[in-house]
């Protein structure tokens, strides 16, 4: 039994409590034969007469129950001979079902939101049931219905209430706008009403949610990691107060608006992962290399957790990267012509356009300019450059994995030399220009509006055919300039290999740019190697959607962010990377490091299991941590 | 059969000569003949079970791709060419393969473009017209089923994101 709420309370002044009126007097809890959890505790809140204490307290009777009771004079003989009982069948009341649904409902966790709009649903028709049972409207009432008729006009008006928070919930949240920006905290819809101020989470309150907030305490660290249960108790309770008074909040022991803002707050730059890498009092790895599975020392396991059957199946699914419906379940539908033209056409358009501008970014002019020397940089330059990613990278996660420095010749190749020499071959060509399309056409922001727009999912029968179409007549129309961009992309990574650019640009400023693009870069690739050869089983078997894409791509970029994040940029680090182009007077603005998209998807994962555990199943092998199988 | 024997008729591209090479070849000796410096490696995964391994590369004429030493605690597992120069007529004299697996050039997968000769200590590997060699590897002679589980370097192809677009990567 919980003293308080189970689910996220409004905010005073919150709109849904507008909806609830004036707060009456609450049952003593001796009262309380149900779990006061969300509807019925708003019950108890919100009515506290003596119906509703009735509806609450009595247990129902579940389906048909037998009580033996003396044979009956009539009843077959073979019946009396056999016991001298018989057995009287009685059947749960239109009453009994209605506690039953209530009960339900109470055992259910705050983001359990199909099965909390499934128990909904039936609610009503319960009511209904009993009151067609009862003759309510029709016939004169007992005192005891009378008192039951006014519980179930505040039932009506709660379930209303749970309806409009559930229907708020499953609509789902839209990451790119919501007020979360921290990648562990997104797309959770209650999360996203406590940080607008219309919930608060305390006491009593369980679900995923409550394990993420438990979790972000733990790597904070204000939470021993063995408290992290999903259930909000009195330890999580002390930790949001400690967290509270570190941070100059009110210690109120509840998670509100401005102790979830503040929470969130600490993770969008990475400083606790990085501090919690750093952590183990442990030197660095001193050979290239991993730990082999099961040898790492013990302090690098130090803070993280056995994760239960449902953190299991949480954590998997929040590495999935398929399209799916939101918590409501809803898809969106596909509107061919929304006005400006239709989806084919309006597609077309807008992928032949976006090869032109790749064109004249990447490739124009470029097979000529690798005819002259002095149009790329030296190679000591960049070796020196990845030099300094290896050191920043070794310097937040050396504990626990180094490898051997990316090096020109061997582990960095010339990128342009390789796809000339791949792009030899006829087949390479074809598969080359169509990857070069699927990219724009899954992965452009502007392609991405589009569907939007259309309610377009390019996988999906009407649209796939449409898209397959647009991805031809584009090869067709521009398979010169695929070839020639896929020949001048940036980087690409083969068999261990990083492959890269040598261009210059025009100018000294541009040329900054570059050097500091590729540290970033550098950074990225480098953490590659570093993956634990029992992850990298793990997450190659997995399909691309289900979690290998998140797992290689968005975990390292996660991990990538964590260096960058807390690199000082300082003078002798500005000189080795900017080398021939520095500039002693002026402090070059370091370019933005964007990356993969699915870095939200690892940090959902972080934020669910605990950045050390992440960390643990990259570098030591220790998939179990994630929700995975060595 | 010797290392220099073995590393020899890989570098000539000399198929039928090829017997594979001797268990225990060292990366000193694989890194002398081949001009590689083992000082400068880098690391990768091998094998169905992604085990660990290093690899020092090398500049061979005959090979334009260059060529790769894979070794683990000093000990070379296997030696890999790109791009060798050679007519694949030559290739009629080692009969029919062991077992032919799915490999991956840039964007693309060859199905069964790549023939082990396991007995052999050799594995080939042709583009998807069969008109062009783009691949020769050499090992310890071995089962198909090992080479496959333990012996293959992992395929994998990646991209760098730029501005809004994620890589697109396949292993």
């Amino acid at each position: 039994m919980r003293q308080h709420n189970d689910h996220p309370t409004e905010s005073t002044g919150g709109s849904q409590r507008a909806s609830l009126g004036p707060v009456g007097p609450v049952a003593s809890q001796a009262n309380w034969a149900v779990p006061d959890v969300r509807l019925v505790q708003r019950l108890q809140t919100a009515a506290g007469n003596a119906a509703v204490t009735d509806l609450l307290t009595h247990p129902p009777t579940v389906g048909l129950t037998l009580q033996r009771r003396p044979a009956d004079v009539g009843a077959t003989p073979a019946l009396t001979l056999k016991s001298g009982w018989g057995f009287l069948a009685i059947l749960a009341t239109p009453w009994d079902h209605l506690q039953t649904a209530l009960r339900d409902y109470a055992s259910l966790k705050d983001d359990q939101y199909a099965a909390r709009a499934a128990v909904l649903k039936r609610l009503p028709v319960l009511i209904t049931d009993w009151e067609l049972h009862h003759n309510v409207g029709t016939a004169a009432l007992t005192a005891e219905e009378k008192a039951k008729v006014a519980a179930i006009v505040t039932l009506r008006q709660l379930i209303a209430d749970e309806k409009r928070e559930l229907a708020v919930l499953a609509a789902g949240v839209d990451e790119a706008t919501q007020a979360v920006k921290a990648g562990r905290f997104k797309g959770d819809p209650l999360l996203e009403q406590v940080m607008v101020g219309a919930l608060t989470v305390g006491l009593g309150n369980s679900g995923l949610y409550v394990t993420k907030l438990q979790q972000a305490l733990a790597d904070m660290p204000y939470l021993a990691v063995d408290k992290v249960s999903g259930t909000f108790d009195a330890d999580t309770q002390a930790a949001v107060k400690r967290f509270q008074r570190a941070n100059a909040l009110g210690e109120t022991g509840t998670v509100d608006q401005a102790t979830m803002s503040r929470l969130e707050g600490g993770f969008r730059g990475h400083a606790v992962e990085k501090q919690l890498a750093q952590a183990p009092k442990i030197g660095p790895k001193s050979s290239a290399g991993q730990f082999a599975w099961g040898s790492a020392p013990t302090q690098l396991g130090v803070g993280t957790r056995v994760l239960g059957p449902d953190e299991q199946t949480a954590a998997k699914e929040a590495v999935k990267t398929a399209q799916v419906a939101g918590p409501g379940g809803v898809l969106p539908t596909f509107v061919n012509d929304v006005g400006p033209g239709t989806y084919e056409s309006r597609l077309q358009t807008l992928v032949l356009g976006l090869v032109d501008r790749q064109f004249n970014r990447l490739a124009r002019g470029k097979a000529v300019e690798r005819t002259k020397p002095d149009a790329l940089f030296d190679w000591a330059h960049l070796d020196a450059v990845a030099a300094k990613s290896k050191a920043a990278t070794d310097a937040v996660f050396g504990k626990f994995a180094t490898g051997p420095p990316l090096a020109h010749g061997v582990s960095i190749h010339d990128a342009w030399d390789t796809k000339v020499l791949e792009l030899q071959d006829v087949s390479v060509q074809d598969t080359s220009a169509t990857w070069r399309v699927n990219k724009l056409l899954t992965g452009n922001a502007d392609v991405k509006a589009l569907d939007r727009e259309h309610g377009a999912i390019q996988g999906r029968g009407p649209e796939k055919a449409i898209v397959d179409r647009v991805r031809t007549a584009v090869i067709v129309a521009k398979r010169d300039k695929l070839l020639e961009i896929h020949k001048a992309w940036p980087a690409f990574a083969s068999a261990g290999v990083v492959n890269i650019q040598r261009f210059k640009a025009a100018t000294a400023l541009a040329n900054r740019d570059e050097m500091w693009k590729l540290f970033h870069t550098v950074v990225h690739e480098y953490l590659h190697t570093l993956e634990h050869s029992r992850y990298r089983a793990y997450q190659t078997k997995l399909g691309q959607q289900e979690g290998s894409f998140t797992l290689r791509e968005g975990v390292v970029e996660y991990f990538t962010h964590t260096v960058l994040d807390g690199v000082a940029y300082d003078d002798p680090l500005r000189v080795a990377v900017e080398g021939p182009f520095h500039d002693p007077l002026t402090k070059h603005p370091i370019p933005p490091y964007g990356g993969y998209a699915e870095r939200t998807s690892a940090e959902k994962l972080a934020g669910l299991v605990g950045a050390r555990n992440v960390m643990a199943a990259f570098f030591l092998g220790d998939v179990e941590k994630i929700g995975g199988k060595g | 059969m010797t290392a220099e024997s073995a590393l020899q008729a890989f570098v000539a591209r000399d198929v039928p000569r090829i017997e594979g090479l001797p268990e225990g070849m060292t990366l000193e000796e694989a890194a002398t003949t081949l001009g590689a410096d083992p000082a400068s490696f880098g690391r990768w995964f091998i094998g169905e079970a992604q085990d660990e391994v290093f690899y020092t590369q090398a500049d061979v004429p005959g090979y334009e791709g260059g060529v790769r030493i894979w070794f683990r605690d000093g000990v070379v597992l296997e030696v890999t060419g790109a791009w060798p120069q050679m007519d694949t007529g030559a290739l009629a004299a080692l009969g029919d393969p062991d077992d032919r697996l799915d490999f991956r050039m840039d964007t693309l997968v060859v199905p069964e473009g790549e023939r082990v000769y396991a007995a052999r200590g050799l594995a080939v590997r042709l583009n998807r017209t069969e008109d062009r060699v783009v691949g020769l590897s050499v090992f310890p002679p071995t089962t198909p089923a090992r080479y496959r589980d333990a012996l293959r370097p992992a395929d994998e192809y990646r991209e760098v994101a730029i501005d809004d677009e994620p890589w697109l990567d396949e292993p």
